[in-house]
């Protein structure tokens, strides 16, 4: 399972792509894409993974933005002003040559689920050209509260604890809350956020709900589900995965056309199991360890002068009119 | 609210004494308190000798060290988080709940009654933990 884990790093200002680790060249099939400058962009095609430069854009096409892991609170290195950083991606979204109808935010909005900490970050992104932005919580977001401060500013138009679906252009858009489901074992129903073992949970009550909310739909239709812990095992040692998430894939399994986004680990990687593409995006905040290369998953706080922006960033997703795929671009910061 | 649960939970319990000194200084950084003094790393695994006074435990790399201790009523618990992530000191029948604690910050609780009391970090429930009174 791991040998199909992808960590594809990629810096489209600076035109890098040096840092596709793992990427074949038999991967690199086919161009497409729009945004402007140079990078790698990834097209999910029938389950297939593919990669090229972006100097053959297609203008025209309808994309959205994903941001993620925003922080507000953060203030260590190696961000001591996290707010600069998201705001300069928040300029970068707005220089786009088109308006994305809307933005999806994977969760962690905030570092300690402070007040204040929310406030700057609605502030902030009042700031950003867009019709709409969907949330989904981060455990950052809940854990003093089982989110109850979240759901007050951000529940609005949702179920439960903040899940919800809509459809835009065809497409299926599934937001999932895998941080505050009691599930069962020693320490369900306490303060715990997700699953045990730190891993993240979806809850009976939102499998449930999730299976009706797919029932009636073709298994034609594009469908993308946006949460904030991978619903893949990505590295259960540090709760990099969801516990029941196995459920939920299988009430996506009819669909020809899966696209799973979510945050929390901080950095870029694609898996690609069936049908279904999971894609984890850059935290706008600070840089994690990848897997196991560390004692703990904290911030990596140590790094090179001039490399943060390298290392965080906003992820675009690009419909592909003639074949009906979606494209995954990951933009760094600088 | 969770320390105002916490506050009523305190008062049911007739002894508990839960102090954060971040909520209780109303800012970030707070104050130390008395006597919050951080124990040699030589007497942690014998904090059994120690009977009535304080200890502390630290909170570094995603784990509680030390994860158990064995304390006699009376005793005061300092939790200090020394990692780059917050933590929380959550017990998992809702005795006593540091929230958020951010890099430095503290949380202490007097344990009065005895008993065996898990938590956990209620951010990374793998992080696990027990405080005997006995």
């Amino acid at each position: 399972m791991n040998n199909s884990i992808k960590n594809n790093e990629m810096n489209l200002l600076e035109g890098d792509d040096s840092g596709r680790n793992g990427w074949d060249r038999r991967d690199f099939l086919k161009c497409i894409g729009a945004w402007a400058g140079t990078g790698l962009v990834l097209a999910m095609t029938g389950g297939v993974l593919s990669s090229c430069k972006l100097e053959d854009a297609a203008p025209g096409t309808l994309s959205f933005m994903q941001i993620s892991d925003t922080h507000i609170g953060f203030g260590k290195d190696p961000n001591p002003k996290v707010t600069d950083t998201l705001q300069a991606l928040v300029d970068k979204i707005n220089a786009l040559p088109q308006r994305p109808p809307f933005v999806l935010h994977t969760g962690d909005l905030t570092h300690l689920s402070k007040p204040e900490e929310f406030d700057t970050l609605s502030e902030i992104l009042k700031g950003l050209k867009t019709d709409q932005i969907f949330y989904v919580p981060g455990e950052h977001d809940t854990f003093s509260d089982q989110g109850a401060e979240y759901l007050k500013r951000f529940g609005k138009g949702t179920q439960g604890q903040g899940w919800q679906s809509f459809d835009h252009n065809g497409t299926h858009y599934i937001g999932l809350n895998n941080v505050v489901a009691a599930t069962s074992g020693p320490t369900a129903g306490t303060f715990k956020n997700g699953g045990n073992e730190g891993l993240g949970a979806l809850g009976k009550e939102q499998l449930d709900w999730l299976q009706k909310d797919v029932a009636n739909l073709s298994a034609s239709t594009p469908i993308v589900v946006f949460t904030h812990v991978p619903l893949w095992a990505v590295y259960p040692q540090w709760g990099w995965g969801t516990e029941d998430s196995d459920q939920a894939l299988s009430f996506l399994k009819k669909f020809g056309s899966v696209t799973v986004l979510n945050g929390h680990i901080h950095q870029v990687m694609q898996k690609v199991e069936g049908n279904i593409t999971f894609h984890t995006a850059r935290s706008t905040a600070y840089p994690q360890p990848a897997p196991g290369t560390a004692p703990a998953p904290g911030p990596v706080k140590d790094l090179p002068a001039g490399q943060l922006g390298k290392t965080i960033g906003v992820t675009q997703i690009r419909y592909v009119e003639s074949d009906k795929s979606l494209a995954i671009v990951d933009s760094a910061l600088a | 609210m969770g320390l105002l649960l916490f506050g009523l939970g305190m008062f049911l319990a007739g002894c508990q004494t839960p102090q954060k000194d971040t909520a209780e200084a109303g800012s970030d950084k707070g104050h130390v308190m008395q006597g919050d003094m951080p124990m040699p790393k030589s007497q942690q695994s014998n904090v059994e000798q120690l009977g009535k006074g304080e200890i502390q435990i630290v909170i570094e790399n995603f784990a509680f060290t030390p994860s158990d201790v064995t304390i006699s009523p009376g005793t005061k618990v300092t939790w200090v988080n020394k990692d780059d992530a917050p933590h929380t000191a959550t017990s998992t029948d809702k005795k006593f709940n540091s929230g958020g604690l951010d890099t430095d910050d503290k949380f202490s609780f007097v344990f009065n009654e005895k008993g065996e009391f898990s938590y956990i970090c209620s951010l990374h429930p793998q992080m696990k933990a027990t405080v005997k009174v006995k």
